[in-house]
């Protein structure tokens, strides 16, 4: 049913495997789904029947897309039985306190963390962000202050100890 | 915090190279899979000359059962075998109409593994519906009685015989099987929903739009027989288990799990690429009658994967004859017979 060759399947993939990944790790919280998810992303770029208008589009539909399965396999009754956030101590840092920033980041709320990366480490304007996720830009924004602000405590608080 | 900061440990997590093809060989794997699986989609509507002479007296709702004589016809169902349908039959008679486009969803035909839709399209007025193959775009979801949702399935699509092809109207037998175990459609809650009517498989070039949304219960009653086994088989060479078998009036299917070797060394030419599935894969009946296989309905192998701890194989065909399950005391697959209890 896909419009995409075996090639040009693997193209994209390469190409956006890394940014669908991100949001799925951030997203599941471990490994194994973030996998899992990202695979079913994929998958769902081959059932496409139609080409993906510039890059973009294909951009924005993956992260659209990789938000929304990641919401669906939360809400499956299965996941219960699937590994747990310990998987994520298969993931290696550089330096210890990247390793602060990661866990102080998996602990905001969903809609904050999205709005973090998309905006931060994808450049996203709030507009375009908020286009993106179905909000207005003012409810784009407040989810960035207060990811920030809850971010900046969550360190702080490691700083000292608390 | 410095937003560099936030970036640098970003981009650190990413998959690795190993985790990169690792995924990558799962994808492509699932779709050469479901390719198997599409095959049935286009696979010849009957033998469509022999069954026409049949279909002439089309539109006949049977007597006995109530079920459309359409639906029979395709069984090549005799008089006496309609009862055979009826555990898995109901009459759903709803019309919808979106955008001038009507759409009669007449009566459904279940087993475990697959159901057949019964449907009649009207376009509007000066459509020209006088090909030989139609598919509508589809989205088929359903649910178990316990909450278990269907995870894979595959649609096959006849166009039956009409009594004029030049008109608006076609009349249309959709299928669908259900890939996994976990799910079967008895009693399940099928939902069907179609967006516009296509020439082709990909969905392009909408001949009439529309979008035509129901649900139908399906009974809780099995019309065919499930049989657990735990016996070798030998595929292509292989020594693999084989799982179940299961045959209804709808259809002849098994599964097959590893033995002393796993599925992934099967040579798939051995399992899919064949011709003589007719002259290896059969059931015997009480009376000694050998009734083959006709045209697959899906044939399905998973691979094990992280989420996966085995691999799985399930292969369902239309049965040449409408055949009383009661009746079978044999399936024989690739020249080893499987007697079946009681």
């Amino acid at each position: 049913m896909g419009i995409y060759t075996q090639e040009e399947l693997a193209d994209l993939y390469h190409r956006r495997v890394g940014m669908v990944y991100q949001i799925c790790l951030m997203l599941m919280k471990n490994v194994p789904d973030a996998e899992d998810a990202c695979q079913t992303v994929f998958r769902k770029v081959m059932e496409r029947v139609e080409p993906f208008r510039d890059p973009e589009h294909e951009k924005a539909w993956l992260i659209v897309t990789a938000q929304n399965e990641c919401k669906n396999q939360l809400k499956h009754w299965w996941r219960t039985a699937r590994a747990g956030e310990t998987e994520l101590e298969r993931l290696t840092w550089e330096q210890p306190e990247d390793g602060e920033v990661w866990e102080a980041l998996l602990s905001l709320p969903e809609k904050e963390r999205l709005a973090l990366y998309l905006h931060y480490y994808q450049g996203y304007s709030t507009q375009e962000a908020a286009a993106m996720l179905g909000t207005k830009p003012a409810t784009f924004r407040s989810w960035l202050f207060r990811g920030r602000k809850n971010l900046k405590t969550i360190l702080e608080a490691k700083e000292y100890g608390i | 915090m410095e937003y560099e900061q936030l970036n640098h440990v970003l981009d650190q997590v990413r998959p690795s190279r190993q985790q990169e093809d690792a995924i990558l060989k799962r994808l492509l794997q699932e779709e050469r899979t479901k390719q198997k699986m599409k095959r049935g989609r286009n696979l010849p509507k009957l033998a469509a000359a022999a069954l026409a002479a049949v279909l002439a007296v089309t539109s006949v709702l049977a007597v006995v059962t109530g079920l459309d004589r359409r639906l029979l016809n395709y069984f090549g169902a005799e008089p006496g075998q309609e009862e055979l349908f009826s555990p898995g039959a109901v009459v759903v008679d709803k019309t919808l109409t979106d955008q001038g486009t009507t759409l009669h969803i007449g009566q459904v035909v279940a087993d475990r593994y697959s159901a057949l839709v019964l449907l009649d399209l009207t376009a509007p007025a000066g459509t020209v519906l006088d090909g030989d193959y139609y598919v509508l775009g589809d989205s088929i979801r359903a649910t178990a009685p316990d909450g278990t949702k269907m995870s894979g399935w595959g649609t096959g699509w006849t166009l039956l015989e009409d009594e004029d092809p030049g008109d608006n109207h076609i009349s249309l037998l959709m299928r669908v099987n259900t890939m996994y175990e976990d799910f079967n459609f008895l009693g399940a809650k099928l939902s069907l929903d179609f967006e516009g009517l296509y020439d082709n498989n990909l969905e392009k070039n909408a001949l009439a739009q529309g979008r035509w949304k129901c649900t139908v219960t399906l009974p809780n009653e099995d019309p065919g027989r499930y049989v657990a086994m735990e016996e070798p088989i030998e595929v292509g060479g292989n020594q693999v288990t084989l799982k179940s078998l299961y045959v209804s009036p709808l259809s002849l299917t098994w599964e097959l799990r590893e033995g002393e070797d796993d599925l992934e060394s099967i040579d798939t030419s051995a399992t899919f690429d064949r011709e003589d599935w007719p002259e290896t894969v059969f059931v015997t009946t009480k009376g000694g009658a050998v009734v083959p296989v006709e045209e697959p309905h899906f044939l399905l192998t998973q691979y094990k994967t992280d989420l996966l701890e085995e691999d799985r194989g399930c292969y369902s065909f239309r049965l040449a004859e409408i055949t009383d399950p009661a009746e079978v005391t044999a399936v024989t697959i690739f020249g080893q017979t499987f007697p079946l209890e009681g």
